[in-house]
């Protein structure tokens, strides 16, 4: 008697162990129309030693015949949008259970589990191009270095007309201090005409020689 | 949210490091795809509308490469075509009321006629023999073991199942009527006729018998319908055939002994049966009365080898279309006489193996004819072609879908190659000589060319603003363009033909010539090289090396080698040429041309799935010595052997650290990756090998391998790259592991310390023969999305620029670009990089590495069935060329670093001159304002 149970049980599992997995691509956010995805999207399931693969149907299904027992990784190819991948597990009775899986965990880790029949959902449009940035002017004019060149424009035009308008005695102090300044801008030589640039490079700080510094006075005596 | 974040970091971290991308306005110019199917099956090709609304009608047709497509017979570019199981060029096509079925192997499948959109599939234990589509769509299939099943016109479940009694019948044809499908079968060696209900699948009547002892299988060929039944008899020397009829009367016709094929065709009630002899060819027609054949008129042989016939019907007159080699003839079956002769234009002779055609009657009298042909000619087998009322409408170069091997061959500079007397001289005198010669070559050239060139410049220079493409890469035939953008794949056919593909022009066929003599077939290729400047040497697996002008397609050179050839090589010689080197069968060697002076060479040979052996051989010697031979461990089998390209410069000896020190790479030219797989332990092992002293530098094992899957190797540089189907099932991996295909990357240094060269020291010349020490080699691990069909590594002149992994994806048929330095083994796991590994340019390691579409350098082709890459620097140290044959043929231009060399079209030559200008104006307006104001300004401060 157990013999026999033992007997129907095993010809039971081996009858079953083929099971039919369907599943389907319904309409979602990233893909309103499933009916645009390419006739060539395959859909594989892999583990060692067994891979089956089938392609979209035109009324977006798929489904795998005689899937033998294993736990599979289920991959979707298609050249217009990127699906996740998940784990199919198919039992020895023939019952399909669907989790949602990472790349690069661990196997033994199983995900969020999913119904059956299988759902896809596509995560994302492939986008193959890049557009050339090609020369744009507003975008120029959005750059925060030509904002500040437009400004000091602005204002090296507008300040002299704002000066115009201003007190008359604010005025005259101000150019007495323009005076001043220039004055002293004549006494004291050019920082820039003192400049070494072959001590500078040679990482010295200060000229050796003390006798330019009369020269270029002599220079910038010319200059007037 | 959290899974978009999971799924979405690796990618954003590609998209910080990736540089390479495709712009929108290179794709479609600086890429090429012919997209190829193959060789035509005869008895699965037709002319069918895709839908019962449709007027125009489409080619069907599924090949020997076991792809079913669409053409459009406008101008012959595929509408779809779908890739089917494999099975060894074998398969049946139908059409059906708006959709295709196919049977290749043992699994059948509905399609779309429009579309090529799957409807259902269906997978069977047994092949299929014949099938039939009924009114409604539903689909009879005939399988091997004898069974017959209806299968349902929604999903493909079966309907019914009819299975013969006898084991020892053999199933033959299957014929669907209206109600009924009739079953032919050979029963106790007689034919036999069953017919079953198409609604029960029960048997109609009783089996009748049609004839004794028919050939199995029959050696003529049936391009018929389901209304007529052939078959052979006494080996083929008598042709039978009768319409299926509720009293079945066959006919017969004896084949003469010379007759080498022998074709029935059959539509509506005309049978035309073609004999093909080697010299010529004819046709007998025969008319179907009331169930019986009767014959009515035979038509004249005509001379030539090929030809094939089709019948094409048009109202109430069925035409017959006879495609000889120089016309195509039309006819109507009624009369014997000619309708109307179509003579093929001068120069484009078609050699034809199959035809469907057909024939329309305008009201002027004249017919409006179009026949779909496959042709042969030695080497290339299955182009195809439209013939519209004599004119070739076009041609698809189907035959270079059996490409097997390719080399590339350097085109010629026009500016050295017409001075290369004058620069010999140069070399060979004193400076001074040399010197006064090349001022008075320069003056020269300046008296001839320059007034040419003074006058080509404006038109130069409009040319350079105002046109897309450089005008200087248009030169043609064998002269190199200015950046050596275009080069010459000469590629050899499975069944021997040569060709030349210009890779830099849209895959144009150049050359194309012949390996083979007609009662000889292609034993196979063991290489092809480039041998000479445009010479390329061919060495056949049964031991011939041929020469060919690389440029013009002759045949320089031919040479019995006195074996086959189980290995060559192409080797420098020491006096600054190149020389094959053949191991033939017979234990001895043969080096051409000979080089007595070729110092030895060390070649590597697969001799079984246990054994690899390392050769030794020289100028002198023809008895190669075998040097060593490596032998895997126990139960191990060798899966493949690859050794680094042979254009694989280093720009580099080491690399400089984020601390400005440096690790030396071990480098070493000899390089060998053998890998092997255990199927009983589910292991695959890589083993690194010095091909020069049998060494092994290192070795891997991995466990939980999926042995049935292939692992592909790319090697370059100091580095190797496979991939293999990971699985943990098999083994279980402490702390388990990933299920998914893993791509492992080693990479090979001297020592493990910066400023350290390990073992060789101070050593300027490293031997392989002295012991050049053991590799540090370091490893890293990546779980790849996709399965890798081949892995190519690109290759520039100096291989300064950075290399990258081409790797070929055959799920979604394209060619994807991963930068080396994404697959560094020094990236940093567990951790963020520090600031010396942030310098150069490590990030952290992140198990996967998701696609990027962008770097997807096929784009949106499809691009497939490919087997090999094979890249080659451009003139430009920043471009490297791509070539992929395999079914489809792919070129393409590659710029790891971007095209830094060359103004892209991103550079506006305009807004360039444009800006000058304006800054010229405005310097010439604000210049005086400017002085006057300075002026003004020192007046004013006095």
């Amino acid at each position: 008697m157990k013999l026999q149970l033992l007997a129907l049980s095993a010809y039971l599992s081996f009858a079953a162990a083929l099971t039919t997995i369907r599943g389907s691509i319904s309409p979602s956010q990233q893909l309103p129309n499933p009916s645009v995805l390419p006739a060539d999207t395959t859909i594989t399931l892999t583990t060692s030693g067994a891979q089956y693969y089938t392609r979209l149907r035109a009324d977006n299904t798929f489904v795998f015949r005689n899937v033998s027992e294993g736990s599979y990784l289920l991959d979707t190819a298609c050249s217009t949008h990127h699906f996740a991948p998940l784990r199919v597990d198919v039992a020895r009775d023939g019952e399909v259970k669907v989790a949602q899986t990472f790349r690069g965990n661990p196997w033994s880790n199983v995900g969020e589990k999913k119904g059956v029949p299988i759902e896809l959902q596509p995560v994302k449009a492939a986008e193959y191009y890049v557009t050339r940035e090609g020369f744009n002017p507003m975008k120029m004019l959005g750059s925060p270095m030509i904002l500040i060149a437009i400004f000091s424009v602005i204002s090296m035009m507008f300040l002299p007309k704002l000066m115009d308008k201003m007190d008359p005695e604010f005025m005259a102090e101000l150019e007495e201090q323009k005076k001043k300044r220039a004055a002293t801008a004549q006494n004291q030589p050019n920082p820039l005409a003192n400049f070494d640039m072959a001590s500078f490079l040679a990482g010295r700080s200060k000229p050796s020689s003390p006798a330019p510094p009369a020269q270029e006075q002599e220079r910038g005596g010319k200059r007037k | 949210m959290r899974l978009l974040s999971r799924l979405w970091l690796p990618c954003l971290i590609l998209n910080v490091v990736s540089v390479l991308a495709i712009f929108k306005d290179d794709a479609y110019h600086t890429d090429w795809h012919i997209p190829l199917i193959g060789p035509s099956i005869a008895a699965s090709t037709f002319f069918h509308r895709p839908n019962a609304e449709s007027r125009a009608s489409l080619i069907y047709t599924l090949t020997t490469r076991s792809i079913l497509a669409a053409i459009n017979p406008k101008d012959g570019e595929l509408v779809w075509r779908q890739p089917l199981a494999e099975s060894n060029g074998t398969g049946i096509a139908c059409g059906g009321n708006g959709i295709i079925v196919s049977a290749t192997g043992s699994a059948v499948a509905s399609f779309d006629a429009a579309n090529g959109r799957l409807f259902w599939e269906n997978q069977f234990s047994s092949k299929i023999v014949d099938l039939g589509v009924t009114a409604t769509n539903a689909v009879v299939v005939l399988f091997e073991d004898g069974a017959v099943r209806l299968l349902k016109e929604q999903t493909g479940d079966v309907a019914w199942e009819w299975n013969f009694v006898d084991s020892t019948d053999v199933p033959i044809s299957l014929h669907v009527a209206e109600s009924t499908v009739t079953v032919a079968l050979s029963h106790i060696s007689k034919l036999h006729l069953t017919t079953l209900s198409l609604a029960t699948g029960r048997e109609v009547g009783s089996p009748l018998s049609v004839a004794g002892h028919p050939d199995i299988p029959s050696t003529h060929r049936a391009l018929h319908g389901d209304d007529v039944l052939s078959w052979t008899e006494r080996s083929g020397s008598i042709l039978k055939f009768m319409p299926l009829a509720p009293t079945p009367a066959p006919a017969f016709v004896d084949i003469p002994q010379d007759v080498i094929e022998t074709t029935v065709v059959a539509l509506k009630d005309r049978i035309a049966v073609h004999y093909k002899t080697g010299a010529n060819s004819w046709v007998d027609i025969f008319t179907v009365d009331a169930g019986t054949a009767v014959k009515h008129y035979s038509l004249q042989p005509k001379a030539g080898a090929h030809s094939a016939i089709s019948l094409s019907t048009s109202g109430d007159v069925t035409y017959l279309v006879w495609t000889s080699t120089d016309e195509t003839l039309l006819y109507d079956t009624n009369r014997p006489e000619i309708l109307e002769t179509y003579p093929h234009p001068q120069g484009q002779s078609v050699n034809a193996t199959l035809a469907i055609s057909e024939v329309v009657a305008r009201l002027d009298g004249s017919w409006a004819m179009r026949s779909f042909v496959s042709s042969w000619a030695l080497g290339f087998v299955g182009d195809t072609h439209l013939i519209r009322n004599g004119e070739i409408a076009w041609t698809r170069p189907e035959s270079l879908s059996s490409i097997v091997a390719s080399t590339w061959v350097e085109l010629l500079d026009p500016t050295t190659e017409g001075i290369v007397e004058d620069l010999n001289v140069e070399t060979h005198t004193s400076i001074g000589a040399a010197y006064i010669h090349r001022v008075k070559r320069h003056l020269n050239e300046l008296a001839e060319y320059g007034p040419d060139w003074v006058k080509a410049l404006p038109q130069r220079i409009y040319n350079a603003f105002l046109s897309v493409e450089n005008t200087e890469s248009e030169r043609t035939g064998k002269w190199k363009d200015f950046f050596g953008f275009r080069k010459f794949a000469v590629v050899v056919t499975a069944e021997g033909g040569l060709a030349a593909i210009d890779v830099g022009k849209n895959g144009e066929v150049v050359w194309k010539a012949s390996l083979v003599s007609p009662p000889v077939k292609f034993a196979g290729i063991s290489g092809i090289y480039e041998v000479r400047k445009g010479t390329v040497a061919i060495v056949a697996a049964d031991g011939e090396y041929i020469e060919y002008d690389a440029f013009e397609g002759n045949e320089l050179l031919r040479a019995e080698l006195g074996a086959p050839a189980l290995t060559s090589a192409l080797v420098d010689t020491p006096s600054e040429t190149k020389a094959v080197v053949v191991i033939l069968d017979n234990g001895k060697s043969v080096v051409l041309p000979p080089s007595p002076d070729l110092g030895p060479v060390y070649l590597s040979i697969k001799e079984s799935s246990r054994l690899v052996k390392g050769l030794r051989v020289t100028g002198l010697s023809h008895h190669p010595e075998t040097t060593w031979t490596f032998v895997p461990p126990a139960s191990e089998e060798i899966t493949s052997v690859v050794s680094r390209p042979v254009h694989d410069p280093v720009a580099s000896i080491g690399r400089v650290l984020g601390d400005r020190s440096v690790i030396y790479k071990y480098l070493n030219q000899h390089l060998l990756v053998i890998t092997t797989i255990n199927p009983t332990l589910s292991t695959a092992s890589v083993y690194i090998l010095d091909a020069v002293s049998g060494a092994v530098l290192h070795s891997a094992t991995h466990s939980g391998v999926d042995t049935s899957q292939p692992i592909r190797v790319g090697v370059s540089e100091n580095w190797v790259v496979y991939s293999y189907f990971g699985d943990d099932d098999v083994v279980s991996t402490p702390g388990g592991a990933a299920k998914g295909y893993h791509l492992v990357v080693s990479e090979l240094y001297e020592s493990e310390f910066a400023n350290d060269r390990g073992s060789l020291g101070q050593a300027a010349n490293v031997s392989s023969l002295t012991g050049a020490g053991k590799p540090y080699v370091l490893s890293q691990s990546y779980i790849f999305p996709s399965p890798i069909e081949a892995f190519a590594v690109s290759s520039t002149k100096q291989g300064i620029t950075a290399r990258e992994i081409l790797i070929l994806l055959p799920g979604t048929a394209g060619i994807y670009t991963l930068p080396k330095r994404i697959i560094d083994p020094r990236r940093p796991v567990g951790r963020e990089p520090d600031n010396a590994e942030k310098e150069e340019g490590l990030f952290r390691y992140q198990p996967v590495i998701e696609i990027d579409p962008r770097s997807i350098i096929t784009h949106e082709r499809k691009v497939l069935g490919l087997k090999k890459m094979e890249t080659t620097p451009a003139e430009l140290e920043s471009t490297s060329i791509v070539f992929a044959y395999g079914l489809d043929l792919f070129g393409a231009r590659l710029a790891p670093s971007m095209t830094f060399d060359m103004l892209g079209k991103g550079f506006g030559k305009i807004q360039l001159v444009g800006t000058v200008v304006a800054l010229a104006i405005g310097a010439a307006v604000v210049a005086p304002m400017v002085r006057r104001k300075q002026i003004n300004s020192r007046w004013s401060a006095m």
